[in-house]
This record gives structure tokens, sequence and C-alpha cells, in this order.
């Protein structure tokens, strides 16, 4: 059971990694997605242990929730795009100050 | 555990890190996706082995099947917009590093001081049987609310990504 | 109501009708002569009616006390307003409403060279005067007193600083104004403790706790010399008296009306109205009689030396006014009211008088005028009458009034207070007739063309004169009137033939000094030289003040003004200054990059983990 904990945690340590080093915007996107599985991961291997059928609802209205978040955020990638001309994270620094 | 299953889950922790790395350090991003892919593949697997049926077959069909694809097609757009291939070094990566490596460290030692019950038996009933009386009883609610969600993003996402029409 | 307060209320209202409709009605005022009218009319009736007043009370005594409710609060001290009418307040009515008269009428003649705005306004402020003036005479309570004695300061100041484009009226003014201020917060102060302990304003409440020993002593003592303060202020005793010489800037009516007769006479009259409150005090009795004969030394050695026949007149007032007090120090209150009731006719004819001089010869320079006496009869004659009361001579009525004081002095066994009073008689007499020497003796020494003053400006001062001849016969009905039944007591003295003989010295002195041997007053004063440079100087109490004001407490001022700018706005600075700093340093941390943010939040978690973890 430990093993597959520790396995997620690695995962999200991955992921947080991915988010905060990579430049490209989608490419944290990616990041994000790697986050979400490991907490996936995590929440079923409780409901195994647990015999509870709650933790798996759960993961399926994460990864339904997670789908649309990748829906919307892209569309903001692009809009941003098109505004700024670029989808580097560093340039996008309206929030300046 | 058995045996078998230690064997399958050893085989697929690896090949599922060896990815998360592709995916965080592949420069190219279309191979970035690629790895992704494979992560999500992966976890499917371990799904199967924790007796989550349903969620995995979900896990293909709308990460593996939607998200990807949607991605993909971002990527599409925008770098044919710029017409290069994009970078993807960052200077922050030390700093990111020893964060993501000391999360991991305390987390890690977080979970070696639990003791854990016996993982031996898994379900003894049809978890799906149980997920689906309970997505229309106890949780009636957040289902219909996230057909809501979705419903929303869509339309959102339309409107954002619409070109002007003045323009 | 009954007649005689509604005679004193109407005493009291004309001359505010006057003062107000000539202050709102622009048109009036404007017009000089018919806003004169006015207000002579005003106090006119005033005149009448207090007349009446007196005569009534007369032959039937009364003693009426009115209040009027003029808060919401139904009770309590400040509740009313009013005024109390006894013998004591009927004859101040009657002196005040009667001089004002007198100086009003006069003023139609001296003041016909001013424009006609200038006039109206000059009317109105007097007006204004009398209105104050009368209100402080009818208060009975302390708030209401001290209200009017600010307005009366006020119109002081006004009347003063008349021709305002004068530096020095204007600074005269200021000084006066400033120098009773101070006098003024001692008033205020004992007021307000006397408040404190009793918890009410009324003179009757206060007189009763007072007599039934309900105040202890000590504390008695002290709001009663605060007071005193007040009083001194008001009447320019020392260390006070500097604002008197210099508010003869102002011209010579209001000098007669507010400088001799009646504002000045207020610290007295505030006394007399409260003595029963001062005649258990010891303390405050022992400062009245030591004060007041210090002070008439001083001001009649100080009127010996001036030049400006106004300020001979000025000093004179303070020096008689420093008798009074002394008198009220010995409990003599009959005496000392009676000097006041005389004082103010007999000094305000001698400044209408020297008005008339100063109106005929262009200059208040006694050593511009001389032989005056041919050109202008009436005005000499009157002035000499004036002198003659001042200095004490029978029959006129200083005689008897200055020495029911001196007796009461001498009765009361204070040696060194009598002596000082008995100096001062000699220099008064001796400074007055030096004056009536050299104006209206001697050779000519004006350029101008002295001649005889409008009868609008000689009847007024016709009938001073025969007020002061013949007031002085009435100390009997005097007494009597103020205090029925109080036994008049005579005294065999050989003080009143005393004081005579020094007053008749002192006007042979004069009539040597300045009438024939010329060299004399020379010789004296070299040999006494340290003593009248000291007098030329006014025995430096001028510069003392003076240096006071500018070192110590501009000083203080400039010390305060520092700690306000550094120290106190500093901590307000600093604190900005820390909160701009730190926001400059802060704001670093905003990028604006939401990866940078995600650290954030990362490393929160961590720590959120090691709490946890730390936490078991």
């Amino acid at each position: 059971m430990s093993n597959y904990l520790i396995l997620s945690a690695i995962l999200f340590g991955i992921g947080t990694f991915t988010v905060i080093s990579r430049r490209n915007a989608i490419g944290i996107l990616l990041g994000i997605e790697l986050l979400l599985n490991a907490v996936n991961l995590n929440f079923i291997a409780f409901a195994f242990l647990r015999e509870n059928s709650v933790g798996l609802v759960f993961v399926l209205f994460t990864i339904a929730v997670t789908v649309a978040e990748v829906a919307l955020g892209l569309a903001i990638v692009i809009l941003i795009f098109r505004l700024k001309k670029t989808i580097q994270a560093d340039e996008v620094n309206l929030l300046k100050g | 555990m058995p045996e078998g299953t230690q064997i399958i889950f050893f085989i697929t922790a690896a090949l599922l890190l060896i990815s998360a790395l592709g995916v965080a350090f592949l420069k190219n991003l279309f191979h970035s996706v690629l790895a992704l892919a494979a992560v999500l593949v992966l976890t499917a697997v371990l799904f199967l082995t924790l007796q989550a049926e349903f969620v995995a077959a979900v896990q293909i069909l709308l990460y593996t099947g939607g998200v990807i694809t949607l991605v993909v097609f971002a990527i599409m757009l925008t770098e044919k917009l710029i017409g290069t291939r994009l970078t993807q070094t960052n200077r922050k990566m030390a700093v990111a590093g020893s964060l993501s490596l000391a999360l991991v460290l305390f987390l890690v030692y977080a979970i070696r001081q639990e003791k854990l019950l016996d993982f031996s038996k898994g379900f003894s009933f049809d978890a799906t049987r149980e997920i689906a009386s309970g997505f229309l009883s106890e949780f009636v609610v957040p289902f219909e609310a996230l057909s809501l969600l979705l419903l929303a993003s869509l339309i959102g996402a339309l409107v954002l990504a619409k070109e002007d029409e003045n323009e | 109501m009954n007649l005689n307060a509604q005679l004193a209320l109407w005493v009291f209202l004309l001359p505010t009708l006057a003062a107000i409709i000539l202050g709102v009605v622009y048109p009036l005022r404007r017009s000089g002569k018919p806003a004169a009218y006015l207000s002579i009319f005003g106090v006119g009736l005033s005149t009448i009616f207090s007349i009446w007043n007196l005569i009534l009370i007369k032959s039937t005594p009364v003693s009426v006390s009115i209040k009027y409710h003029w808060l919401p609060a139904s009770s309590g001290a400040l509740a009313y307003v009013g005024l109390w009418l006894d013998s004591i307040s009927a004859v101040m009515l009657a002196v005040v409403s009667g001089v004002a008269l007198a100086v009003q009428v006069y003023s139609l003649g001296y003041m016909s060279q001013e424009s006609k705005p200038s006039l109206g306004r000059y009317y109105t402020y007097h007006s204004l005067f009398a209105a104050s003036m009368l209100g402080l005479v009818l208060a009975n309570n302390l708030l209401e007193v001290y209200l009017f004695w600010e307005l009366v300061g006020v119109c002081s100041y006004l009347l003063i600083g008349f021709w305002y484009h004068k530096p020095e009226a204007a600074r005269a003014a200021v000084k006066a104004f400033w120098v009773t201020r101070f006098g003024d917060m001692g008033l205020i102060l004992g007021i307000i403790l006397l408040w404190g302990q009793t918890g009410t304003f009324d003179y009757q409440e206060i007189f009763s706790l007072v007599k039934t020993s309900q105040i202890p002593l000590g504390f008695l003592s002290l709001v009663s010399v605060l007071m005193l303060l007040g009083a001194f202020g008001k009447s320019a005793q020392f260390p006070f008296h500097i604002w008197l010489p210099d508010a003869m800037e102002g011209p010579t009516p209001v000098s007669a009306l507010i400088h001799a007769a009646t504002m000045v006479a207020a610290g007295v009259y505030l006394v007399i109205r409260l003595f029963p409150l001062f005649e258990s005090v010891p303390l405050a009795l022992g400062v009245l009689t030591y004060v007041g004969s210090f002070t008439a030394l001083l001001a009649a050695s100080l009127a010996t030396r001036q030049a400006d026949i106004k300020r001979v007149l000025a000093y004179s007032t303070v020096s008689q006014l420093g008798f009074m007090m002394a008198a009220l120090g010995v409990t003599a209150q009959v005496a000392s009211y009676f000097h006041l009731f005389n004082h103010a006719f007999f000094k305000a004819l001698l400044f209408l008088a020297a008005g008339s001089v100063i109106h005929s010869v262009g200059s208040n320079n006694l050593s511009e005028m001389g032989n005056l006496s041919k050109k202008m009869r009436i005005t000499s004659a009157v002035f000499i009458a004036g002198g003659l009361a001042l200095a004490g001579i029978w029959p006129f009525s200083g005689f008897f009034s200055k020495d029911e004081i001196l007796v009461a002095v001498g009765r009361s066994g204070q040696v060194l207070p009598l002596l000082f009073l008995l100096l001062t008689t000699f220099l008064t007499a001796f400074y007055i007739f030096r004056a009536v020497f050299l104006v209206f003796y001697g050779p000519k020494k004006t350029e101008a063309d002295p001649h005889e003053s409008p009868r609008v400006m000689t009847s007024p001062m016709l009938i001073l004169a025969a007020l002061s001849l013949v007031t002085g016969w009435f100390s009997g009905d005097f007494e009597h009137l103020l205090y029925p039944g109080l036994e008049v007591e005579t005294y065999p003295s050989a003080l009143p033939w005393i004081s005579l003989g020094l007053a008749i010295i002192g006007i042979l002195t004069a009539w040597l000094f300045y009438q024939k041997q010329k060299r004399a007053p020379a010789l004296l004063t070299r040999s006494l030289s340290p003593l009248s440079q000291a007098i030329d100087r006014k025995y430096w109490l001028d510069d003392l003040y003076g240096l006071m004001y500018s070192k110590i407490l501009l000083g203080f001022s400039s010390l305060i003004g520092w700690i306000d700018r550094y120290l106190v706005d500093g901590v307000v600075n600093l604190s900005a200054w820390l909160t701009g700093q730190s926001g400059s340093k802060l704001r670093i941390a905003q990028t604006g990059k939401a990866q940078d943010y995600l650290i954030g939040v990362t490393v929160g978690l961590l720590v959120l983990i090691i709490l946890g973890l730390g936490l078991r």
C-alpha cells in the first residue's frame, strides 16, 4: 500500500517541478495533469484499502472537472497568445506590482 | 501482496516514472505530450490492479482520448501561429528542483510514519455497482452540477476562443 | 414685575436695542448724526429711568432678583440669566448711564471732524459699551458677569483702537486687551473653581453658602485671590496697570467714559458686589490693601513727570482706583463706593476738559500749551474744579470720600498703607496742579489760536462740575442708601486735617515750581535724578513685560513649535516613510508571473507539511 502512496508522492513532485520550471504555458498545463493524476492514484489506493466506493466516485468527478479545466485553460492560452503574441509564461506579467 | 501483482506494479511504476520525467524534461513539446499520454495509460493500468475498473476505463476514454487530443490541437494552433519550435528551458530549474525534491522527501517520510492497515483484501463487493447507485442517490446533486459545469465550460471555451467578428 | 425691576430692565435694554439697530441697519449707521442721536436717545432715556429708580429706592429700599430661563435646562447653574436690583446696582446704573450720556453729548462736538460712517461706528460702539456695562452692573450670577466683563473688554478694545489706521492706537488696543486677558484668566478660574465647589453661579446662593461657612477658608482664599486678579486687570492695578496710559490713544471722550469713570471701575464694583465673599478672607483683604495703596503711590509718582496731559489723568485714575481698592481691603466698602461715585464725575470732567483743551490747541503735550485761562474761561474753570475735587480740597466731593478712606485705613492700624496713601495725597495735588499751571497759566507756548469749545461740549462739563461740587455733601445719604440700618459712626480723627494740609502743600509746591520759579523743578529733577529716570522709564515695568514676552513666551512657543514639527509630525512622517519602504521592498515579490506565485504556494505547502509532521 505504501508503495502506491509513495509512487503518487513522487509523481506529485515531478508534477510540481514541471509546473514551476516549464516556460511554455501548455507545458505548465501538462504538469498540472501530472499533479491531478497523482492525486487520483492516491484516492483510488485509499478506496481500495478502506473498501469504500466514495473514493472512486470522487475520482470520477475529478476527472470530469479536469477535462473542463483543460479545455478552458487552453482557450485562455490561445487568447493570451493573441494578445501578447507569445506563450512564454515568463513574459506574461500583466499582474506585476 | 502476491508476487504477480507486485511485479506488475513495479514494472508499471517504473515506466510511469520514466514517462513522467519525460513530460518534465523533454524539450520538444510534442514529445512531452506523448509522454503524458503514456503516463495516463499507465495510470489506468494501475487503477486496474486496484480493482477500479470503471475508473480505469473512464481515464482512458476521457483523459487519454480527450485531453491529449485537446492539447495537441492547442500546440498545433499556437505553434503554427508563431512558426517556430518552442524552447522549453527555464532559469528556475534549481529552485523548482529543490522544492520538489523537498516536497517528495517530506511526503515519503510522512507516509513511512504511518502504520497502514492490511492491504490484501480489496473490494469484497462490486465497486462499479456501488458507484452507479451512489451517483443516483448520495451524489446525485454533484452529478447534475457536473453536467452543468461541463455545459458552462463548453460555452465558455467557445466564447473565449472565438475570433472577434469585427476583425 | 415691580416698577424698580422694570425700570432697571429698560435701563439695560435701551442701549442694547440702540446698539443692535445701529449694528444691523447699515444706512442708519453710515449717516453719522442720526446714529449719534439714536444712541444719545437710548442713553438719555436710560439715565432718566435710572435716576427715577434711584429716587424710588431712596424712599423704599428694594432688593429684587429676577431670573430668565434661557437654556432648555430648567434647572442647574447655567440655566438662567437675570438681574439683581438693589441700592448698590441702582447707584451704579445712574452713574454709568449719566456719565455715558454726558460723554456722548460731548462727543457730538469733539468728534465733529469725523466722517459720517466713522461717526456712526463710534456711536455704535458707545451704545454697545453702555449696554455691556449696564449688564455687568445688573448681573446676578457669576457667569453673566463674566460675559459682560468680556464684552466690556471688547468694547474697550474697539474704542481704544477707534482710529485704527494709527499704529500706536492699534497697538494700545491690543495691549489693553492682552493685559486684561491675563487678569480675566484669574477671574474665570476663580469662577469655575467656585462653581466646582458650590455647584452654582448665583450670587445670592453663594453668599448664603459663605455666610454659613460651608466653604473651607483655604479654598475661598484661593478663589478670591484669583478673582482679584481679574479685578486688578480691569482696574489697572499693579502689576496690570501698564495698559491704561497707552489706552489714551483713543478719543478723549472714550478715555473719559471708559478709562476713568466706568469700565475701570468695574473691577472695584465687582469686589463691592461680591464683598460677602471677600470680607471673610483675610488674605484677600490684605492683598487689596497693599496692592491698592502701593499702586496709588506708584501711579501718582509716575504722573508727576508726564508730558502728555491725558497720561497725567490716566495715571491719576490708576492711583485713585488704588485708593478704592485699599479702602475695600479695610472693609470700608461704603467709603470705597462713595469715592468711586465721586471719582466718576470729577475724573470724567477732567478728561472732558482736557479734551476741550486738546481740541482747541491741537496737541496733547503740556509744553505746547499755556495761558489758556483767558481764552478758555469755562474750560479752565471746570478743570480747576475737577482738580480741586481730585486733590481733595473742601468743599469739593473728593475731600469727603478720600478722607473717609484715609480714616478707615488709619483705623485699621495698618501703617504702611496709610503712609503710602498720605504720600499719594500730596503727589496727587502736586501733579494735577502742575498740569493746571502749565496748561492754563504761564506763558503761551502754542502756535494755534485757542478758543472756547462749543456749547455742546461745555454743557456736559458744567453739569459734571456742579456734581463734583455737590455730591460730597451726600455722604450720609449714601451710606444710608446702601446699607439701610447700618449705624453711621463718626470718628474724631486728625487725618482729614492732615490730608487737607498735604493737599494744600502739594498745590503750593506746584505753584512754586511752575508759576514762580522755573528753575526749581529742574533742580529737584537733577538732585533726585535716579528716581526721575526711573519714573521716566515707568520703572522699567513695560520693558520687563516686553522682555518676558519676547524671551519667555515666544521662546516657549518656538520650543513647542519645534516639538510639534519634529517630534509629533516626525512620528507620523516616520511611519509613513516606513510604510513606503516596506512596500517597495515587498513589491519585489509581485512579479506578475504565475509560476513565481506557484513557487510561493509550494513553499507554503511544504511549511504546512513540516508543521503537520512536527505536531505529531
